[in-house]
């Protein structure tokens, strides 16, 4: 009952379990069953082949920019400029997709790390090590400026040539070349091998976290920032590649949008993928298995909360006010322990 | 082009674009003398903004509406208070799921209550009414002040007061200590907590007004996230002052001022984006320098 992972599961059922009952009752108070729009939430996201490749398509990216979340908040940091991140590394990917005559072996990896340069935090990495500035305003802002540069640069540079003539509305980019692409898995779906990717990526963020020497003083920074200067942990060190891998990942998230699922950037195509990697992050509790399922959830939700407006009156706000619940309890501790010790009263009893 | 930023209308707009952020500012910075880096004034600021709408639609009078906002902030602002002293959650992820919780919850009450999706905009709501002062009109630069709906005044007031209680009154004193070393207050015999949903109160009613000025200060109108990151804005201000009130209304005014000759430059084709790029540049910029700053004096 003591061990870690048990409360820890069981704090998650808590958040959980508060977020259903509350959007529950926004489902009653439409006057709709909410069993019955929560089945019909599932078998949107996974009553057809359709729409269970559709819920894991959304699943990788979550994986990704989960993972980038989870990479800073281990180390205790607050990276909450993740959709910039994203942003930035679909237009890079989408420029340097454009390259022509290039072999897919050496394309594709380009785009990638590419992607990820630009997209780690470099001001806000630089700021917090050396200056101690807080990161959370800061990467912040960054992202909010980098998804409107995004934006400009296509808009006055890289908009799709035949765009320019015509009354096309969408800022977006020319395609990208068949080299650069990221082919799908089975064939009409949209999920493609960029699941690879995020596999990679969990797995590499578990064997960081569990068995580097420099994932254990990552983590202790974590735990307890004191701590780790008392044991002589090189703290700015890992504040700066923390913050500059965490936006780095959430880059590549972006690259593989452009690269595998629209071939070219889209200025909007982020379904606020960086705050939703910060909740996946969260409701996975920063656990690589965690994020793999919390994804998995939110792809569920991403895909099959369509299906669920279309068969009922429930609103898709009600899918966010419950995210949005479970991630406010998530943190609190204090709901947990109330449950607790009233158990153990009735123990005393 | 010049004459263009710095003409009287780059002032009274820059007045305007400042108060929210100047309000939520304040209300942060309270937050922040008190110890809580708060972060969901945003989502407090947009709950104000819907039920100032509400209020001032149903009851049909801007009062109502003013009272509204503010009452709905404070409920939120104390449920935020709830779940970060009794159920000790982490500050930084409440704040981001108050965020989220009030764009998903505004967007969700929008249909029921006034039946569309998206937006809502009757012109028969009321709404504030501009205020002239009259010896301000004749005087060149200073009849910018003039003019404004009565929050923009109350809010010039607001940080004197505020300033006022945080420096100069027991109750400042003690919400600063709770910042410092909550332990002082515990000694003395005071009880932190309420001291602590005290400031959240504050909070509350200075987001509510701020939304309340979004909403129903100039149209009555609603639309989904019309906040749209001002409450962010006033966390940087609160963040590069270190919730000393006159450098955060500074701060305020300085955003606000900087947005509105960014428009101005818009009108003679600027790219937008850039110009919507401004606030969080300069933020950055302001943050970077007083990186580099307070590294000299050290």
């Amino acid at each position: 009952m003591n061990k870690p992972w048990v409360q820890s599961i069981l704090r998650l059922l808590i958040a959980f379990a508060v977020g259903l009952i509350i959007s529950s009752i926004f489902i009653l108070a439409v006057g709709e069953n909410p069993i019955e729009a929560y089945i019909a939430l599932l078998s949107g996201a996974f009553g057809s082949n359709l729409s269970i490749f559709t819920t894991l398509r959304w699943t990788v990216p979550y994986i990704i920019v989960g993972v980038a979340a989870a990479v800073s908040f281990k180390a205790g940091l607050f990276n909450m400029g993740l959709e910039g991140c994203v942003y930035a590394g679909a237009l890079v990917a989408g420029l340097l997709g454009t390259m022509k005559g290039m072999s897919a072996v050496v394309h594709i990896p380009l785009c990638i790390l590419g992607a990820a340069a630009v997209g780690m935090m470099w001001v806000p990495a630089f700021l917090k090590s050396r200056f101690g500035t807080s990161e959370v305003i800061i990467t912040w802002m960054q992202s909010y400026a980098m998804v409107l540069l995004c934006s400009f640069l296509v808009t006055s540079y890289f908009q799709r040539p035949e765009d320019i003539m015509s009354a096309a509305q969408q800022v977006r980019t020319p395609f990208i070349e068949a080299s650069a692409t990221l082919n799908p898995i089975v064939q009409p779906y949209k999920l493609n091998s960029s699941l690879y990717i995020a596999i990679v990526l969990v797995i590499l963020f578990y064997v960081f976290t569990k068995y580097t020497k420099r994932g254990y003083e990552h983590r202790m920074m974590g735990l307890s920032y004191d701590f780790s200067v008392y044991g002589g942990v090189n703290t700015k060190d890992i504040q700066f590649w923390a913050l500059l891998i965490s936006g780095g990942i959430a880059a590549i998230a972006g690259a593989a949008e452009t690269m595998g699922v629209n071939g070219q950037y889209i200025h909007g195509f982020s379904t606020s993928m960086g705050p939703n990697g910060i909740m996946v992050a969260l409701m996975g509790r920063l656990n690589p298995v965690g994020i793999a399922a919390a994804s998995l959830f939110m792809g569920a939700i991403q895909s099959g909360a369509r299906a669920m407006v279309r068969a009922t009156d429930v609103s898709v706000y009600t899918m966010n006010i419950m995210i949005s619940i479970i991630v406010i309890c998530i943190t609190a501790d204090g709901l947990y322990e109330l449950l607790r010790i009233k158990k153990r009263q009735r123990e005393g009893d | 082009m010049l004459d263009i930023l710095f003409s009287e209308h780059t002032i009274t707009t820059g007045i305007c674009l400042a108060t929210p952020i100047l309000l939520c500012a304040l209300g942060g910075a309270v937050c922040s003398k008190s110890g809580n880096f708060n972060i969901a004034m945003e989502g407090f600021m947009l709950i104000g903004a819907f039920f100032g709408v509400v209020g001032a639609y149903y009851m049909n009078s801007v009062a109502m509406g003013l009272l509204f906002a503010m009452l709905a902030s404070v409920l939120i602002a104390l449920l935020y208070g709830l779940f970060l002293m009794k159920f000790r959650a982490d500050e930084i992820i409440l704040g981001f799921g108050f965020n989220m919780l009030a764009v998903a919850l505004t967007g969700w009450l929008l249909e029921p209550v006034f039946g569309g999706a998206g937006s809502f905009y009757n012109p028969a709501t009321p709404s504030l009414e501009k205020i002239v002062i009259p010896f301000l009109e004749g005087i060149p630069v200073l009849r910018c002040l003039s003019g404004h709906n009565m929050i923009v005044y109350l809010s010039w007031i607001l940080v004197l007061v505020i300033h006022f209680m945080m420096y100069k009154t027991p109750l400042g004193f003690r919400l600063r200590a709770l910042g410092e070393n909550p332990r002082t207050l515990g000694v003395s015999g005071l009880h932190t907590d309420r001291y602590r949903y005290l400031s959240e109160i504050i909070v509350g009613v200075l987001c509510g007004l701020a939304g309340a000025f979004l909403s129903i200060g100039n149209l009555s109108m609603f639309t989904e996230n019309m906040t749209s990151g001002r409450g962010y804005i006033a966390v940087a201000a609160v963040g590069f002052s270190n919730g000393y009130i006159p450098i955060t209304a500074l701060a305020g005014l300085i955003f606000g001022l900087t947005s509105s000759a960014a428009i101005q430059l818009q009108g003679i084709g600027f790219p937008s984006q850039l110009v919507d790029m401004t606030p969080y540049v300069i933020t950055i910029v302001i943050i970077l320098i007083s990186a580099f700053n307070r590294r000299k004096t050290r």
